[in-house]
């Protein structure tokens, strides 16, 4: 249970570190994507600001469930394991759902590719952490 | 008695003397907006910078002055240029719209700049520099500011204004729009610049 929740608590560190690191990597290089988050599909600043900083959390969670399930069908080293999850985690979740947020909210396709590579990222850095923590 | 009551009419005729000169010295004159006026707004956010321009002056205003020519100041009576807000254009859809979100447009459409003295104003203006005080009002606040406008004769007794002044969000009790849980924010400092051009009649 400890070795559960330590695997846990440290990829949903890292995926928030990371993300962020992501996020102010975008704006420097990407500004002009970047602008498009004052538009007025995005919420204000205010009380659900914690719930964005939980979000690597939420998908530590789901991550760390669907690695202890299937892990063992990952064959390969750290690495390899890894690219797996996050390729699986890009296909069966975020390719669907962005498609989805594309075709109903006004963000733009540039903008929903970010979100792609940082989700795929994020769940590549996740993958290391279970694999190394939880082989 | 017959003391006082010549001490009386001295000052009577003294004051009446200076009421008098004073009257003399001031005049009454009015300047008309020209349209080609034009206002922008320049901010930062930790993306990009931005500015915000409202072009043209679409009311027919007059502004009303008293002019004391001994001390050169000009006392405004009831003298306002009125911009709607709704009318800033951004360069960018996003900020414009949040723009004029942040500046509660849709409650409060007008910015209105009410005009109240200007000193040391000469008809020989060739880029003088005069000081003026005006009210700002934004989004039902009132903000009393001291600002520096530089002063210059056109041909056709027309004068040209520029001033620039730095405002803050918060002068207005408005929040500088921060989205993405802060992550994305507009710096609470935004330097308002414009270009007035009148008509004098």
């Amino acid at each position: 249970m400890n070795k559960v929740f330590i695997a846990w608590l440290t990829a949903g560190i890292v995926m928030l570190v990371l993300g962020l690191g992501m996020f102010y990597a975008g704006i420097y290089f990407f500004p002009k994507i970047a602008d498009e988050y004052f538009s007025p599909v995005f919420r204000r600043a205010g009380k659900t600001d914690w719930t964005f900083y939980v979000h690597p959390f939420i998908l530590a969670v789901a991550l760390k469930w669907f690695w202890d399930r299937y892990k063992g069908i990952f064959k390969g080293g750290i690495l390899l394991r890894a690219v797996e999850v996050a390729l699986v985690y890009g296909i069966v979740a975020l390719l669907p759902i962005l498609w989805l947020t594309f075709s109903a909210i006004d963000v733009s396709l540039k903008m929903i590719i970010t979100w792609f590579i940082y989700g795929i990222v994020q769940a590549f850095a996740a993958g290391i952490v279970f694999a190394k923590l939880n082989p | 008695m017959r003391v006082t009551v010549s001490i009386i009419c001295f000052l009577f005729i003294l004051n009446a003397a200076f009421i008098k000169k004073n009257v003399q010295n001031v005049s009454l004159a009015k300047w008309v907006v020209e349209k080609s006026s034009s206002l922008n707004i320049q901010g930062e956010t930790n993306i990009n910078s931005f500015q915000c321009d409202v072009t043209e002056y679409l009311r027919a205003d007059t502004l009303v002055y008293l002019k004391n020519d001994l001390t050169k100041k000009l006392s405004f009576t009831n003298s306002s240029l009125v911009v709607d807000i709704r009318r800033f254009d951004c360069h960018n859809r996003f900020i414009t719209d949040d723009f004029r979100s942040a500046l509660k447009a849709d409650e409060n459409p007008n910015l209105k700049i009410l005009f109240l003295t200007i000193d040391q104003f000469s008809n020989n203006c060739n880029n003088q520099v005069v000081k003026g005080i005006v009210d700002v009002q934004l989004a039902r606040t009132v903000k009393r500011t001291e600002i520096d406008y530089t002063v210059k004769c056109l041909p056709g007794n027309r004068i040209q204004m520029n001033g620039s002044h730095v405002f803050s969000f918060s002068d207005f009790n408005l929040k500088a729009p921060r989205k993405l849980a802060g992550l994305i924010r507009t710096k609470d400092q935004i330097t308002v610049n414009f270009q007035l051009f009148f008509r004098a009649l």
